[in-house]
């Protein structure tokens, strides 16, 4: 208890890092997980060496649902681990006793250094497996020094650690062979030799020997339980751990520095940790928008995106979700920054990866959005997430048995309660589906054209099209049809699609945003009656008409819109309008 | 003798039920079906919500006593109850609790064939994520009991994103010494075994439109029948048919194991042959054919009516083993003339009768909801949907048991989505039993299993070989084949 203070606000610091920082990387780290409390998940985990770090990560991971209590969690395991590598590590009443939370200030930087690879997780549990392997690497070597250190129990311990517990814990069985190993006073090349063999050993058998790990490549036996497979293309994500691992050995050399160079060095790796924290205000944007949609909180959406100056392509679909969702889709998708911001992540994939699922399940593309959930969950790992869209899915196709099953899976996690209920409701009673607010939209978007196939192209692409057909069927599909004639600025669809539909629903409401198109569609076709017709039908939007007066004579005074300070000088003049993305926006960016 | 063995903690209160004549529901359904002397316990639970329940199971002698929803019987006993009921009824009675009283609900019995069926069942797992293979697993159950085991899975040879697709497992004459796999993609080929000998095969050769496709290994000779195909995929993105796979073109090919000589068997450039499956004798192949429609312009601007208008006919070609000699095709099942496509076709070991699967259109039925198993009596040519065991969902790949008594087939009947095996049994009049769902340890398995069963075939024993053992010949130097002018 000597160390409590600074132990209390060590823990303190990791909470309130992650708990104000963090907290959309926690909720999503939970959705993108699963744990299912059935022996069979239990056999899966554990087909691969250091299968049990995964399943109680997995188990684990279910606390972050509350950000706050995912944050607790790992402050306490953090502090927790800090405590055994200064009883393990014999720090304590040393000067150098300091040097205790570098394992936990290193795995703390793991977890908020993480980036869009997040998407492409495939083991579960990542946030609290490896705290969980260096607390069993710390237990062990704690029992090696209690009971075995200079006995002759000593060797026949350290062969035997990877052995037995490679299967639990993967490759931190042999760094806690190695730890014991290199921690002997006596035979310390002997037990270091006889671990390497040990290691070696158990890698050879699992490799090689049938019936022996038979669904693992042998290249991941050397780094099962670590999570190797998940940055296999963003190996600098792992530098964290990596330096985690191997500090426990570089303590062990400096176990005599003294007090002010140890808190010298806890201090660096601080700021460290602060430096090198993954502040990208895009990734936090994305992984909030993903959680309000989850949550069908538009506003939030909406608000998440008013602050984004320069948004990525994920959350500009987003917001147009949003958008539509609130009715607005073409009244404000223009008046928006659009966005083309690359994801900042050193891992390789494609948008999908990261809003499929959500985009195409809100755009009434049921399937799409069930395939594009299932081709990620097979390649990487199957998660609540997924399962919660494809059960959506399945509402909206009327798989009524399908999405209890997928209803039934999300029912094994904890904390999943109010959504099991809701859905689980819907799916008993399907009638309520064309009335409830969340799937009625949806629901109306479905009744495009339903043989459409999918073609491979971007997913912004893949939605706009979907509704790039010109007949007049609901007001939602409506929507979008003008939001994707706009959006390709092409002015006869647009004009074609307003005309039919004054024709069918005479008098109907014209957004601004449409009515900005119009008005500068018809003046740039040289067909005067057009002009006229669109007069007439914006009779209601005189201000609109007096505001592209005045944008038509500011763009008459322009030679090259392309010129340094054109674009701001319209921004700050009239603001964003459909005119304004017409003339300096280029398509790619929606 | 065996009552009362697992009934200590019950009590008897149960026998003074009330009958009623509602009936239980139970998962999986397995009332009034017939199922072989040698399955696995059809270990099932009680739906209905009671404070506690009792299930009887009973037989000629002796009777099964178990107590609570979960019903999980000793495959021991099991075995027991089945064997001295072969060729009879056993008897099931569920008792349920409510409010403090038992009631009796309708018994229902399971009928107990005495023909065996074949011990073992290999498929392919696989999530129905159309191009993805994050995990994608040969397996081989012991359907006698609950052992499970890898032929081969996807993982093992390469990382998680550089997976293979694994498919097409076929065996000759229900025997596992010699057996095939394709693997596609990294390290791909076919996978050829003859006894102790494994071997890779680049297949693709001369003017072959690709590498091997669906095969059927000759019953007595080294031959594999492949089809070659140019397929194509599309994806729905809405409604219930979710994706539309179909061959741009195709043609059937023999391929000599021993020589590594491929020739065609039909090669026509206006008619696409797949599917093709060896007769019991070998002295037949059958397959599926269907003509090139003409669709002039419309080809490229309308991809779903060339799809739909795709329809196939099962066909039949001698083959003489002395000379390796085909002689004439000869119709077998006209489907098209009733505005239906018959694919897949199955003959019976004894040949009297073959399975087909039709539906609607084209030649890839498992994401097809039309999709149903017919019937053709080789004997009178006559066809008919094999009522007995279609759903409304797409029912589609199956296998004969080598006794000609047992059906093994996939259905999407439980969600529309996650294919399972079912088991159904053919008497020797040509009508099959009501199917039931290939049993599980823990039936909730079919539940939280998110991975479609698929290609299920029958051996009569076990595979000898280990995924390990396998994994060596994958990473083997290819064999490439040779074409040769038919004989």
């Amino acid at each position: 208890m000597k160390y409590w203070k600074t132990d209390l606000g060590f823990a303190g610091a990791c909470m309130a890092l992650l708990c104000v920082f963090k907290s959309e990387l926690l909720y999503h780290m939970e959705q993108y997980s699963l744990f299912i409390y059935s022996r069979e998940f239990f056999c899966e985990c554990m087909e691969q060496p250091g299968g049990l770090l995964q399943y109680l990560g997995a188990f684990l991971t279910q606390f972050c649902h509350f950000p706050w209590l995912g944050a607790a969690l790992l402050a306490a395991l953090l502090w927790l681990l800090a405590f055994l590598t200064r009883k393990a590590m014999r720090l304590e009443g040393t000067e150098s006793w300091a040097l205790s939370f570098l394992p936990s200030l290193m795995l703390l930087l793991f977890i908020t250094r993480l980036d869009y690879s997040v998407y492409l997780m495939t083991a579960y549990g990542l946030l609290f497996s490896q705290i969980l392997g260096l607390v069993a690497v710390m237990v062990m070597h704690l029992t090696y020094m209690t009971w075995a250190e200079g006995k002759k129990a000593g060797l026949p311990v350290i062969c035997l650690a990877p052995v037995i517990f490679f299967p639990l814990i993967g490759a931190y069985a042999f760094i806690a062979a190695l730890m014991m190993a290199v921690s002997s006073r006596n035979n310390k090349i002997a037990g270091v030799g006889a671990a390497l063999v040990a290691c070696a050993a158990v890698l050879l058998f699992c490799s090689y020997i049938p019936g022996v790990y038979e669904r693992i490549h042998r290249r991941y036996l050397l780094f099962a339980g670590l999570p190797y497979l998940d940055f296999e293309d963003n190996l600098v994500a792992l530098i964290p751990v990596g330096t985690a691992l191997a500090t426990p050995f570089l303590i062990m050399f400096a176990r005599r520095l003294p007090l002010k160079p140890s808190i010298a060095v806890l201090a660096l790796v601080a700021a460290l940790v602060c430096g090198l924290t993954n502040w990208d205000r895009n990734f936090k944007a994305v992984l909030g928008m993903e959680k309000a949609c989850l949550e069908q909180d538009w506003e939030r959406v909406l608000d998440i995106a008013r602050k984004s100056e320069n948004p990525t392509r994920a959350q500009v679909i987003y917001r147009n979700i949003a958008l539509y969702q609130k009715g607005r889709l073409t009244e404000e998708m223009f008046t928006y920054p659009d966005g083309c911001e690359p994801f900042r992540t050193g891992a390789q994939f494609p948008l999908s990866y990261v809003c499929a699922a959500p985009a195409l399940h809100y755009c009434g593309m049921s399937l799409s959005s069930d395939r594009l959930a299932m081709e990620t969950s097979s390649t990487y790992s199957k998660n609540i997430y997924f399962y919660k869209y494809q059960a959506k899915n399945a509402l909206v196709r009327g798989e009524y048995d399908l999405a209890r099953k997928y209803i039934g899976i999300v029912s094994q996690n904890w904390f999943q309660g109010s959504w099991v209920k809701r859905y689980k409701a819907l799916a008993d009673d399907p009638e309520a589906l064309p009335t409830d607010d969340e799937f009625a939209p949806t629901l109306a978007l479905t009744q495009v054209n339903s043989d459409r196939f999918d073609t491979v192209e971007p997913l912004e692409v893949m939605i706009f099209r979907r509704f790039s057909d010109q007949d007049y069927v609901n007001e939602q599909i409506y929507e979008w049809q003008m939001a994707c004639y706009m959006m390709w600025k092409d002015p006869s669809n647009v004009m074609y699609c307003l005309f039919q539909r004054e024709r069918l629903k005479p008098g109907s409401h014209i957004t601004e945003g449409i009515a900005e198109a119009a008005v500068l569609f018809a003046n740039t076709s040289g067909d005067a009656s057009m002009v006229q017709q669109v007069a007439e039908m914006l009779s209601g939007h005189q201000a609109t008409l007096k505001r592209f007066n005045s944008f038509s004579n500011a763009m008459n005074m322009v030679k090259d819109p392309a010129a340094p300070g054109i674009r701001e000088r319209f921004i700050s003049q009239s603001g964003r309008s459909y005119w304004f993305y017409s003339v300096f926006n280029e398509m790619v960016a929606l | 003798m065996i009552a009362g063995m697992m009934i200590s903690c019950t009590g008897n209160a149960y026998k003074n039920a009330e009958r009623t004549s509602s009936t239980a529901h139970i998962y999986p359904d397995y009332a009034e079906t017939v199922v072989p002397v040698n399955i696995a316990p059809l270990n099932f639970d009680i739906l209905d919500s009671s404070q506690s329940s009792v299930v009887e199971v009973s037989g000629k002698s002796g009777k099964l006593v178990l107590k609570g929803p979960r019903v999980r019987i000793p495959i021991r006993k099991w075995k027991r109850i089945l064997q001295e009921n072969a060729g009879g009824d056993i008897h099931v009675k569920i008792f349920l609790k409510e409010n403090g009283k038992w009631t009796a609900c309708e018994p229902f019995t399971i009928g107990v064939a005495e023909e065996e069926i074949d011990g073992y069942l290999t498929y392919r797992l696989i999530e129905p994520g159309y191009s993805s293979y994050g995990f994608l697993t040969l397996r081989q159950r012991d359907i006698r009991s609950f052992e499970e085991r890898d032929l081969y899975n996807n993982n093992l040879i390469k990382g998680r994103m550089e997976g293979q697709c694994i498919n097409c497992h076929s065996f000759q004459n229900y025997r596992t010494d010699n057996f095939q796999f394709h693997a596609r993609h990294n390290e791909g080929g076919t996978m050829v075994f003859t006894g102790k000998e494994g071997k890779r095969l680049d297949f693709k050769t001369g003017d072959l439109l690709s590498g091997a496709v669906y095969p059927s290994w000759h019953p007595q000779q080294n031959l594999i029948a492949y089809s070659v195909n140019t397929t194509l995929q599309l994806f729905y993105s809405h409604g219930i048919q979710k994706t539309e796979v179909y061959d741009g073109s195709s043609d059937l090919v023999l391929y000599d194991v021993e020589s590594n000589d491929v020739s065609y068997i039909v090669h026509d450039s206006l008619s696409m042959e797949t599917f093709p499956y060896w007769s019991a004798d070998g002295k037949t192949l059958y397959y599926a054919a269907a003509y090139l429609p003409d669709f002039g312009a419309d080809a490229s601007s309308d991809t779903k009516l060339m799809t739909d208008s795709i329809r196939y006919n099962i066909w039949s070609i001698g083959f003489d083993p002395s000379t390796r000699r085909f002689g004439t095709p000869e119709l077998i099942f006209d489907a098209v003339s009733d505005s239906l496509s018959a694919v897949t076709p199955r003959p019976s070991p004894d040949g009297r009768y073959l399975l087909s699967g039709v539906g609607d259109h084209g030649s890839f039925h498992i994401w097809n909801e039309s999709s149903d198993i017919y019937l053709t009596d080789l004997q009178s040519g006559e066809t008919r949907p094999l009522d007995e065991i279609n759903s409304e969902r797409a029912d589609s790949f199956k296998s004969w048991s080598s006794n000609s008594r047992w059906i093994a087939f996939t259905s999407r009947r439980e969600d529309g989505n996650y294919s399972r095996i079912y088991i159904a049994y053919f008497g020797k009049d040509g009508k099959a039993g009501k199917p039931f769902l290939l049993p599980q340890k823990d039936p909730q398995q079919n539940k939280r299993f998110f991975r479609s069963y698929n290609v299920p075939e029958f051996t009569v024993e076990k595979i000898k070989w280990t995924p390990k053992q396998i994994e060596k010949v994958v990473l083997s130097e290819p064999v490439h084949t040779r074409q040769v002018d038919p004989r």
